[in-house]
């Protein structure tokens, strides 16, 4: 299961995570602690519910342990943005690198709530992911697009 | 289309497509994903998880040593009196350590964020309190730790020598840990933000810090409507 949901992994840790080698880091922490938490998980519950929350947890300590580290987080988005496939077109190279820009301007928990809304995940599960009601969860996601609108709007 | 131009809904298909990009590029990896877990694991609590291992460390050698000091000097009340209240405070070392070393034992990263977010805060909330009365301690416990060295070291008794020394350094560090305690409670009055700041800073370092900031961030965005 942790396999076929890899994707979860990888994801969450390209929008936590500057440069390759940072984002295989927090990949592997993000691993290390799904192995570990596994025999925990509840086989009635949602599987991917359970995998987000220590995903997204594990990654928002690593910004945070990076953020004291560094002080001041410094924006750069040549750090964040992923090496070029051989495959990727200029435009789809530049769409990935304008979602990568806007998933960097996010505050840890902010980001946490754009990941899973990118991921088309449901309120309810997005509620239970990060511990929120789903009427607020409604409220922020409306903010959170607003935001969004604005952003690409610039 | 630039990508200048991207619409809202459009963002879940890049998003998706990144998805699909980093699986390829880390299709790779899947066995060393496997073989170095743990590796890494809790690399933020490490500082905070050796720091109490080492806090235990000394809390056995006073607790041995408090121990071994009252039943080797057991015709003098004075004496053993000093050698337990070594042997408390390194038990009470070793409990601090242990209780926070269980916490992040505990630690469930499968709650809900802003469950465990908080629940890290708190932890190093408590560790850095629990950590400042370890120090604060030392107002007092200084005069029984300097008794038992010389007597161990020297076959010196300080109590019987100099018990004045005992009636001024406790009547000094009673009055410090209260002026010490005094000082952080009026620092941390709401009207002194900068004093409370600074203070804590300098007693707790950037641990509690930390853990307030993120605490006021996560009311902050549960508050957001």
């Amino acid at each position: 299961m942790l396999e076929a949901h890899r994707g979860i992994v990888y994801k969450v840790a390209a929008g936590y995570a500057r440069g390759e080698d940072e984002r295989a880091d927090l990949a592997q922490d993000i691993a290390a602690q799904l192995w570990r938490a596994f025999p925990g998980y509840d086989p009635q519950r949602s599987f991917s519910t359970w995998m987000y929350r220590i995903a997204l947890n594990v990654a928002i300590s690593h910004l945070r342990e990076r953020s004291r580290r560094h002080d001041a987080l410094a924006l750069d988005e040549d750090l964040h943005a992923l090496p070029a496939d051989d495959g990727d077109s200029a435009e789809t190279a530049q769409r990935l690198q304008l979602l990568q820009r806007l998933i960097a301007q996010q505050p840890p928990l902010d980001r946490a709530l754009l990941l899973l809304y990118l991921e088309d995940r449901g309120h309810r599960e997005i509620a239970e992911v990060l511990g929120l009601s789903e009427s607020n969860v409604a409220t922020k996601i409306g903010r959170l697009k607003q935001r969004l609108r604005a952003a690409l709007a610039d | 289309m630039s990508a200048l131009t991207m619409e809202l809904d459009e963002l879940k298909q890049v998003w998706q497509e990144l998805g699909r990009k980093l699986d390829r590029q880390h299709r790779s990896e899947r066995l060393r994903l496997r073989e170095e877990r743990g590796r890494r694991l809790r690399s933020g609590l490490r500082p905070l998880v050796w720091g109490q291992a080492l806090q235990m460390a000394a809390g056995v050698l006073l607790t041995v040593w408090g121990a071994l000091f009252w039943s080797a000097h057991a015709q003098a009340a004075h004496l053993i009196a000093f050698g337990l209240i070594l042997q408390c405070y390194g038990i009470a070392l070793i409990g601090c350590g242990a209780w926070v070393q269980a916490r992040v034992a505990a630690i469930d990263y499968a709650a809900p964020v802003l469950t465990l977010q908080r629940r890290l805060a708190d932890l190093r909330t408590a560790y850095v309190r629990g950590g400042l009365g370890v120090g604060l301690a030392w107002w007092l416990l200084w005069m029984p730790v300097l008794a038992a060295i010389l007597m161990s070291l020297f076959g010196a008794d300080l109590y019987r020598n100099a018990p004045a020394l005992f009636a001024i350094g406790g009547a000094v560090g009673a009055a410090g840990l209260l002026a010490s305690l005094g000082f952080l409670h009026w620092s941390r009055q709401p009207q002194r933000p900068r004093l409370a700041k600074a203070v804590e800073d300098g007693v707790s370092g950037v641990s509690l810090r930390r853990a307030q900031a993120l605490l006021e961030e996560i009311e902050r965005f549960e508050r957001e409507e």
